[in-house]
């Protein structure tokens, strides 16, 4: 993939108003994108042409959305994003565990598909021309001073094993911190890597989405230093298990 | 008692509540006739000292006749022979001076009825003396004989006669106490299998089916069997109208997601913002009735959670979206909780307190034992007669409703079984300064096995 503008997108969703609306949003916002009803179809259409993303529902008839990930993840490294039914947390973590790279609950608004979309085709292109640790469930657990965050199920435990609450932004720029570790991110880098999750971002935003983060972080050690006039810096080492 | 008698005669405990009530009144029969023969038997006892009254007057009248028959000079000894241990007859000569006969009712009432039944004696002029008080224990007299010399006789250990009757009365009444007691006790065997039953029809409807044993006689059996089958019946009459609830609102998140999109192409932005707005009360209400109807089998399990964090989030989303809410307490204070479960508890909570109070104010205190969450609203408050009525499913205040503001009167049913899963306590308060406050208090429970999952790598 090469630019955002012709990125090609296959949908998998069986029910027919559904894939023909959802095929019309990302129509209109620039997106080339074919629909397919289950499975077979879209081994069909994978086999005639290559696709960028794959969005697929959890709820197919046949063979379930969750199968098909696993299969399609064991033969490519395509994005693939989840489309919950059910809006449940456990479909969310089995569709990452089965190799997905993101997910959306229904029922979800065209810009919030939209902004799942455009982020995880960002990332598959910073990691480099399908190579990349995108599509390969990337580093699912990140341990940093004592803390560990745990990606599939959007988890972070503190150094006594206590669960700590992140809100999806939150999450967001966390790991922005863990991927950029001991480098300097501008404000301006991190708006657009947490774009993904906040509405109307802003610079303010960015600072408060930090001090945020520094106090759920319990910041005393300083993982998250500023670095005036320019951004932040994570400071701890951060190791992937 | 009756029990007893009842195994010893091999009878076997009746089965319906005909025969069990039959054998409880032959029982009480059967001990009114038996303690009536013996009341009869002590009465006949007392009949039997009126007739030694009786006696005393023949032995009287005969030893009259015998000693006037004979020579005066043998008269002395003859007295002394016929005398008795209780009844002692003595001869004074002509001469002697007589007492009179006593003046007090015991003494007449004695001499009536040696009269009544001698006759002769009135004749013979019975003066009779009894002791000043009741019972009649001993008493003495005389009479004359036909030569005018007197004969005086004397009674001692003469058992009491006008109690009698009173004694009587008293083993009447202690017997009929004594029945009735039984009775009652007996009745009360067969009643309690009724007062469960009455316990049971007590608490349908606040929970799971409350089967009853089928114990007892048969129709209670019987009774109990039919409200066994019954709440059967209402369960699954409950069970698949909340599965085709549930499978309705499930259902019904397809066509709002297909509206969700929909309303995207709308070209004017207002029409797009109030179709967005509409869809959301939709969604909250399918949510709401999502979580309600499956809350009670949530498979969650309890994990230490930081508490702050989990409010703070909630908070800083409230303040996201342009309301006010604030945050305090301390920074970090971890309990056990069911985490999601817990977050849908607050955020009903905060999201309530935003919209009918305008504000949500959380505070966190550690109170050793337990954690108190507080929060609080500017509103007007609820009156509190309706303090427990707000968390009762689909309840909703009037003036909510009038302002259609939405939801579907679950947000703090949804709460109440997300903090009774805790272990904890849900309260309300109206302020003095104006305002509700929510006050969540849970224990905090030290959860072991969590601690086995911990890191630390440094």
């Amino acid at each position: 993939m090469n630019s955002l503008s012709i990125a090609r997108i296959l949908l998998v969703e069986d029910d027919p108003a559904m894939r023909t609306l959802i095929l019309r949003v990302l129509k209109e916002n620039g997106f080339e994108a074919i629909g397919v009803r289950d499975g077979r179809e879209m081994a069909d259409a994978l086999g005639q042409g290559s696709f960028d993303l794959v969005l697929l529902d959890v709820m197919l008839p046949g063979q379930s959305g969750l199968d098909i990930c696993r299969d399609l993840r064991r033969a490519s490294q395509v994005p693939i994003i989840m489309v919950s039914a059910h809006g449940e947390e456990i479909d969310m973590v089995l569709g990452l565990e089965m190799g997905a790279d993101d997910y959306v609950p229904k029922p979800f608004r065209a810009k919030e598909l939209l902004a799942r979309i455009r982020a995880l085709l960002r990332r598959a292109a910073n990691n480099g021309a399908g190579a990349g640790s995108i599509g390969s469930a990337p580093q699912d657990v990140m341990v940093f001073a004592g803390w560990r965050l745990d990606r599939r199920r959007r988890e972070l435990i503190d150094p006594d094993g206590v669960a700590v609450d992140l809100s999806g932004a939150e999450h967001d720029l966390l790991v922005s911190f863990l991927e950029n570790r001991q480098r300097v991110i501008g404000r301006e880098r991190l708006l657009e890597l947490s774009r993904a999750r906040l509405g109307e971002v802003n610079d303010r935003s960015v600072d408060v989405l930090v001090s945020r983060l520094r106090r759920k972080l319990g910041d005393e050690n300083r993982l998250i230093r500023t670095v005036r006039g320019v951004g932040y810096i994570f400071t701890a080492d951060v190791a992937t298990l | 008692m009756t029990r007893i008698g009842i195994h010893r005669w091999g009878h076997p405990w009746p089965r319906s509540l005909v025969g069990r009530l039959g054998l409880v009144l032959f029982g009480a029969v059967l001990l009114a006739v038996i303690g009536n023969a013996i009341v009869l038997g002590q009465a006949e006892q007392h009949y039997g000292d009126e007739t030694q009254t009786w006696h005393i007057a023949e032995q009287v009248e005969t030893a009259g006749h015998v000693l006037s028959a004979i020579d005066p000079a043998r008269r002395e000894n003859v007295a002394s022979s016929l005398s008795s241990p209780y009844l002692t007859f003595t001869w004074g000569e002509a001469s002697q001076a007589r007492e009179a006969q006593g003046d007090n009712p015991a003494s007449w009432l004695l001499r009536h009825e040696m009269i009544e039944h001698r006759a002769a004696l009135a004749g013979m002029d019975l003066r009779l003396r009894t002791g000043p008080g009741t019972p009649v224990k001993a008493f003495d007299g005389d009479v004359r004989l036909l030569d005018g010399s007197t004969l005086r006789f004397a009674v001692t250990d003469l058992p009491s006669t006008v109690p009698v009757i009173y004694a009587q009365l008293g083993s009447i009444a202690l017997l009929s106490i004594g029945v009735l007691l039984m009775a009652l006790f007996l009745v009360q065997t067969l009643a309690s299998p009724l007062k469960m039953l009455v316990k049971a029809a007590d608490a349908v409807g606040n929970g799971p089916p409350v089967f009853i044993p089928t114990r007892g006689p048969q129709e209670i059996r019987h009774v109990a069997q039919a409200f066994n089958a019954m709440q059967r019946r209402i369960d699954r009459l409950i069970t698949s109208r909340t599965e085709a609830l549930a499978a309705v609102s499930h259902d019904l998140r397809t066509p709002i997601g297909r509206l969700r999109l929909r309303a995207g192409f709308l070209p004017n932005a207002e029409d797009r913002a109030a179709f967005d707005g509409d869809l959301d009360e939709m969604e909250g209400m399918v949510n709401d009735l999502l979580d309600y109807l499956g809350g009670e089998e949530d498979p969650e399990k309890p994990r230490r959670t930081d508490l702050p964090a989990l409010l703070s989030t909630l908070v800083d989303n409230a303040t996201d979206a342009g309301h006010v809410a604030s945050y305090e307490g301390p920074e970090r204070l971890p309990l056990a909780l069911r985490p999601l479960g817990m977050r849908r508890a607050f955020s009903n909570i905060i999201n309530n307190a935003i919209a009918y109070g305008g504000a949500a104010r959380v505070t966190v205190r550690d109170m050793g034992n337990n954690a108190v969450i507080t929060i609080s609203d500017d509103g007007p408050g609820i009156p509190e007669e309706q303090f427990e009525t707000v968390f009762e499913p689909f309840h909703r205040l009037e003036e909510s409703r009038n302002r259609g503001t939405g939801g579907t009167g679950l947000g703090l049913t949804i709460a109440r079984q997300a903090v009774t899963r805790e272990g904890g306590t849900i309260a309300l308060r109206n302020r003095a300064e104006g305002g509700l406050s929510v006050i969540i208090t849970i224990p905090k429970r030290d959860d072991p096995a969590q601690k086995v999952g911990r890191h630390t790598l440094s």
